[in-house]
């Protein structure tokens, strides 16, 4: 009986937590199809439901034309995200697998440097980073975007390499004893098994710049360059036409999530493997 | 009753322990007695003589902190000179007085039985010092031992780099290094050493003081890589005529890349990359706390401690540093552990045993957590706003007769700031802590329920300890993390409402969106480069003091 009680009460906690979460979810999503303008609207559930928002979105007329590019910026960052995926991939592995199948001089260091470059606010260099985009003729350039992501992939190494110190280095030894090269070791032995890593680490690289807002606002200056990231910031922000861009810009919010969810909620396996190998490190 | 006893007999026990000190100070040799004397004159000075630097350095810069602290607003505060309404300085400068002069009893009495005991630790030399000796003694041996013609191969390599490989046949190798040294010797000559005599300079009509100090890092770098290159090279010589062995053929040694040295060719990229778009820009804005880069000119010179000085001494600047690290100190516990604890709470109820449909529920958290944050906090931001849909919700309900300001009132954002990232946070911290949490050895619960633990027990005694141990480390990058939280601040308030007495920042600005706006909005670069070192330095020093102080760090074994 009490033990029936305490799950009843814990299926209540977790049904009122799940409202808790899903609410404004739902509300954006409402919103997006909604028929009068605005950030807020008398009753939760729209009175007049229309597909005009997603139509403005990605045909924008009038004055709106000049600032909302929506198919421009999912070409952007979807290119961005792309290639992003394949470098930052191969880069953090690499780095990963380096630092947890090698011993060798420096890698201590290497080590502590990571932990010490975590510690500096990532906004600082950000400034200097902006600088020297400046010096190579990059700014306002979606690819140099890529540029600055990739070259960070090699501190990402820590969920991977914590992944690749649960391969039982016997695996590495019986390759050995059979001839093969270190380089065989890692493509045909390792590689196989670290399956869960790799897709974690690609999901990520790919997601980062969806999600990626402060540097690539920095970067990107005219409407055409922008990610969905800083054209949807741009769209209700900085002395924009909140009113009537409101709905718009939820339905923009619906487009870019909903991919982001379904791969989410597909790859969860990975995911949950992913941060429970990130979660123990150090 | 016993442990009242047992907590005046530790806080009177440094000064009992003062009755030893002339004893031992007439017993002691010389370095034991240069211990005491500095130790007695400063906090952390006879640590140099006992041989412990670190904890030295440590307790001296405490001990200067707070000297400077006490000249310029402790006593002036106290006496009534200045004050600084709210942060409730005068009490801190009041009540830290007596806790610095016992920490000196404190430290005086370890000191001392340091001393007694002669448990000096030994001093080594610098690493880079002692490398080089080795380098020399190893010469000047096979020197002595190599017959008059292998003499001059052995000076080769200090003049002409690949000239000692093209005579040993390895031609590939040996033009690469004299191309090496040539293109260096090149690019020295032309550009190298002025940019590195611009860089000091640093102000020139030619080009604005940001290239200056660009160029300056790069001559710099170009510089310690050849160096490195040279040295090794002059290794490889010397041990190949000790060794009387030739040069393995070029393409062993490309093959070797990806065998043995695989892990060269895996970390040259990432490595590249990050010193490319992480270190030096750190380093850059590092040294652009020392310059006077500030307005729209590129033209500056070096200030030295300038902007620091304008920081802790300008009133207005120094009160504003306060009163945001003060925010952004209590954001960061609040935020990182309502976040962890969450997590925790949520993850318990789904793994709960009998729980149905857990994959259900999980599915759940993770759709909130893989909208995008910039986006879940943009909305949020809107929510809350005054004409928002939540104003307009409570209106409806009857609940309110007015509208809330959200984000007008200072105290009220930063609750709601902390309640939303709950939101934002919690889900991740759940997937994250789940795994951690079905980890925990199902017999320790068991046998405590056999000794008749009741819930609250499992929990306090077993869940937290294994938990709390397990996730230190994370604790400590979460508390750095939210340190350095931009996202959620910017995007939520942007650091609005306005703060009283507050300079370029905001009621809710945490350390490093006020950096922000001091960049962004006033291109005080110089400044805001300044507050980016304090960031780090108080970062760095709670994550040090915290590993080092934790099981895990000291590695006294598992979990028990």
């Amino acid at each position: 009986m009490s033990k029936k009680t305490r799950n009843i009460g814990a299926y209540i906690a977790l049904s009122v937590l799940s409202v808790i979460w899903l609410l404004p979810i739902v509300w954006v999503i409402l919103t997006s199809f909604r028929g009068t303008p605005g950030v807020a609207s008398p009753t939760f559930i729209p009175r007049k439901f229309t597909l005009n928002n997603y139509k403005t979105l990605f045909f924008p007329e009038g004055n709106q034309a000049h600032y909302i590019m929506f198919g421009k910026w999912l070409v952007n960052t979807g290119s961005v995200a792309l290639l992003n995926m394949v470098f930052s991939t191969l880069l953090s592995l690499g780095a990963a697998y380096a630092l947890s199948r090698f011993r060798f001089k420096g890698r201590g260091a290497i080590l502590n440097i990571a932990l010490i470059l975590g510690m500096f606010p990532g906004f600082m260099a950000m400034i200097a980073v902006y600088l020297i985009l400046n010096m190579l003729g990059l700014i306002n350039h979606p690819f140099a975007l890529l540029l600055v992501y990739s070259s960070g992939a090699g501190l990402n190494f820590y969920v991977s390499k914590g992944y690749f110190d649960t391969i039982p280095y016997d695996l590495d030894e019986a390759a050995m004893i059979d001839g093969a090269s270190q380089w065989q070791i890692f493509s045909k032995v390792i590689l196989p098994l670290a399956k869960p890593i790799i897709v974690y680490t690609a999901l990520m690289a790919f997601m980062a710049p969806w999600m990626d807002f402060i540097l690539a606002s920095m970067i990107l200056r005219t409407p055409e360059q922008k990610t969905v990231a800083v054209g949807l910031y741009g769209m209700i922000m900085e002395n924009a036409d909140l009113f009537n861009n409101f709905t718009v810009f939820a339905a923009g919010c619906v487009v870019v999530a909903f991919p982001i969810v379904l791969m989410y909620v597909l790859l969860q396996r990975f995911i949950i493997e992913g941060i429970a190998a990130g979660a123990v490190k150090g | 009753m016993g442990y009242g006893l047992r907590f005046l007999r530790g806080l009177i026990g440094p000064f009992l322990a003062l009755k030893e000190y002339l004893p031992v100070f007439r017993k002691a040799k010389p370095r034991g007695r240069a211990a005491l004397v500095f130790g007695t004159a400063l906090l952390g000075g006879g640590r140099f003589f006992t041989g412990e630097i670190f904890r030295g350095f440590a307790l001296l810069l405490i001990e200067a902190i707070a000297i400077l602290y006490y000249i310029y607003f402790g006593f002036p505060i106290l006496a009534g000179k200045i004050d600084f309404p709210g942060l409730g300085l005068e009490f801190l400068s009041a009540v830290f007085i007596p806790v610095l002069v016992y920490l000196h009893f404190l430290e005086l009495a370890a000191l001392l039985r340091v001393v007694q005991g002669e448990n000096y630790r030994k001093l080594r030399k610098p690493k880079l010092f002692s490398s080089l000796e080795a380098g020399i003694t190893s010469f000047s041996q096979v020197w002595k031992d190599c017959v008059s013609k292998d003499k001059f191969n052995l000076l080769s390599p200090f003049f002409f780099m690949g000239y000692y490989q093209i005579r040993k046949k390895a031609y590939a190798k040996g033009m690469l290094l004299f191309l090496l040294q040539a293109g260096f010797i090149l690019y020295l000559a032309l550009t190298g050493i002025y940019d590195l005599i611009d860089f000091v300079r640093l102000e020139t009509d030619f080009r604005p003081s940001t290239f200056n100090l660009v160029y300056g890092f790069v001559a710099l770098a170009v510089i310690a890589v050849f160096l490195n290159i040279y040295f090794k090279n002059i290794k490889t010589v010397m041990e190949s005529i000790r060794s009387g062995k030739g040069f393995k053929p070029f393409r062993e040694e490309i093959k070797a890349f990806f065998n043995e040295k695989l892990y060269l060719s895996f970390l040259s990229f990432p490595v590249l990359g990050v010193i490319l778009f992480t270190v030096v820009p750190l380093i850059f804005m590092i040294s652009i706390a020392f310059t006077g880069y500030e307005g729209a000119s590129q033209n500056f010179v070096w200030t030295g401690f300038e902007s620091f000085k304008r920081l802790v001494l300008v009133r207005d600047y120094l009160y504003t540093l306060l009163s945001v690290t003060r925010w952004t100190l209590i954001w960061a516990f609040f935020a990182t552990f309502t976040n962890y604890f969450g997590g925790m709470f949520l993850a318990m109820l789904i793994n709960k045993k009998g729980v149905k449909g857990k994959k259900f529920w999980r599915t759940v958290f993770i759709i909130t957590m893989a909208v995008p944050q910039f986006v879940s906090l943009l909305i949020m931001n809107q929510m809350f706003a005054y004409e928002g849909p939540v104003n307009q919700f409570l209106l409806n309900m009857g609940i309110i007769k007015e509208k809330i300001n959200f984000w007008g009132v200072q105290s009220r954002a930063r609750i709601l700031i902390i309640l939303i990232n709950m939101w934002v946070g919690i889900p991740y911290l759940m997937l994250l802590t789940s795994g951690i949490l079905m980890n925990i050895p199902n017999e320790l619960y068991e046998a405590a329920i056999i000794e008749g633990a009741n819930k609250w027990q499992l929990f306090s005694k077993i869940t937290m300890p294994y938990m709390l141990f397990m996730t230190t480390p994370l604790l400590v990058t979460g508390f750095v993390g939210n340190i350095n939280n931009f996202n959620v601040i910017y995007l939520l308030t942007g650091g609005k409402p306005l703060g009283v007495g507050l300079v370029n920042a905001g009621g809710t600005d945490i350390l490093i969106t006020w950096l922000y706006q001091l960049t962004k909005s006033h291109r005080l670069y110089n400044l805001s480069a300044a507050i980016g070192i304090i960031i780090f330095l108080l970062s760095a020093s709670i994550s040090l003091v915290i590993y080092r102080n934790t099981a895990a760090y000291k590695g006294e074994g598992r979990f028990q």
